[in-house]
């Protein structure tokens, strides 16, 4: 489907599966945090995981950013 | 054998894996879940257990979206005012702001949700749930004449001086006719005072049961301090909020990409920053005061 306030091709589309993706990195997100919040977790699967929490959150971030460059959904 | 706890949360979300993690972190802080895949399944619980004080929704769900759904629950559970709603949003928008606004929900989540934010989230709810749930009971199970009276008591109170302060305003705007900007600032600067009595009027007679208004709080923050020529440094600012710093420090961030605010490095050290209303924040407020001068003095 197509949107015309915005000049990208399948902006609609885009923000759907934009979405999507962004609801499969906070499960990432959650399950990561939830196992950091765990005392017992050896020290070296710790920085492990916290590298892999960053790295998912800086895809979020560019994520959100992407958002912003499709510009804001119309009203309905 | 352990007694469970009665769910008094209910989360709604078309992502099953959400669902269980979601209830893994509430539970991680004894808070008990009930869960729904879809709008349908979240109402047919609502019928049937009054016990939910709290809802967390997506607003991103194929059949019917977060939004409508919590606007069906607000008009089929009306009965319900203590109903807390927490929206969770993938991405930050004016139209879910205002959403939330309408909804009169009490807090908004950004995916991916920090936990931690969550919990605080949801224990500020259920706590403010059990609030007007007790304001209410009181109110059933007593007479509560004395109350009654005294709410009345201020309201009026309260009333008069608010068209003394209004009839004496409208008064200076006509003889400056707007272009005496100091009386125009002063006048601002009394409708600001009022509605700040008129705030705390609200809280003196239902305490945590009518939730704070963060964004608009640290609003008329700002706009005092810009009247009164003073600096607002971010942690004052949050604290005029009335709300947990984690919420207040994210409506601060509404309102600087709304364009109502912005940072602004302190001058004589570059390590301080303030905030302040822009350009546009101020206009907008300034609109509003007359507007609500206007408006009270014609009601």
């Amino acid at each position: 489907m197509d949107d015309a306030s915005s000049p990208i091709p399948f902006a609609s589309e885009m923000r759907m599966r934009l979405h999507d993706v962004n609801d499969e990195l906070s499960i990432a997100v959650l399950q990561q945090e939830m196992l950091l919040e765990d005392s017992n977790i050896p020290a070296p699967m710790r920085a492990s995981l916290e590298e892999s929490l960053d790295a998912c959150r800086k895809a979020a971030g560019a994520l959100k950013e992407i958002w912003l460059l499709l510009g804001q959904r119309p009203a309905p | 054998m352990e007694v469970q706890p009665t769910a008094r949360v209910l989360l709604v979300d078309d992502e099953v894996r959400a669902l269980r993690l979601i209830t893994r972190v509430l539970g991680s802080a004894s808070i008990a879940c009930r869960t729904a895949e879809s709008a349908a399944e979240a109402t047919t619980i609502l019928e049937h257990d009054a016990a939910i004080d709290v809802i967390v929704s997506d607003i991103h769900m194929p059949t019917t979206d977060g939004i409508e759904f919590l606007g069906d629950v607000r008009r089929k559970f009306a009965d319900r005012p203590w109903l807390q709603l927490l929206l969770v949003t993938g991405q930050a928008s004016l139209e879910t702001a205002v959403a939330a606004m309408r909804l009169e929900a009490s807090d908004y989540l950004f995916k991916p949700i920090d936990p931690k934010v969550l919990r605080e989230s949801v224990e500020h709810a259920l706590a403010r749930a059990e609030s007007i749930r007790t304001v209410r009971q009181t109110a059933q199970d007593s007479p509560g004449a004395r109350e009654l009276a005294q709410i009345a008591d201020t309201a009026k109170a309260l009333a008069a001086d608010m068209r003394r302060t209004i009839e004496s305003d409208a008064a200076v705007r006509r003889n400056h006719n707007g272009a005496d900007p100091v009386k125009v600032e002063e006048s601002s600067m009394r409708t600001l005072k009022l509605l700040q009595k008129l705030q705390e009027a609200r809280s003196s007679i239902f305490g945590d049961a009518v939730m704070p208004e963060p964004a608009w709080e640290m609003l008329a923050e700002l706009m005092r301090a810009k009247l009164a020529n003073q600096n607002l440094s971010v942690t004052s600012l949050a604290l005029s909020s009335k709300s947990p710093m984690t919420t207040a420090l994210r409506r601060i961030e509404d309102l600087i990409q709304g364009g109502l605010a912005a940072r602004v490095p302190d001058a004589t050290d570059r390590r301080r920053t303030y905030v302040e209303l822009t350009p546009e924040g101020m206009a907008r407020m300034q609109l509003f005061l007359e507007g609500f001068a206007r408006t009270a003095l014609t009601a």
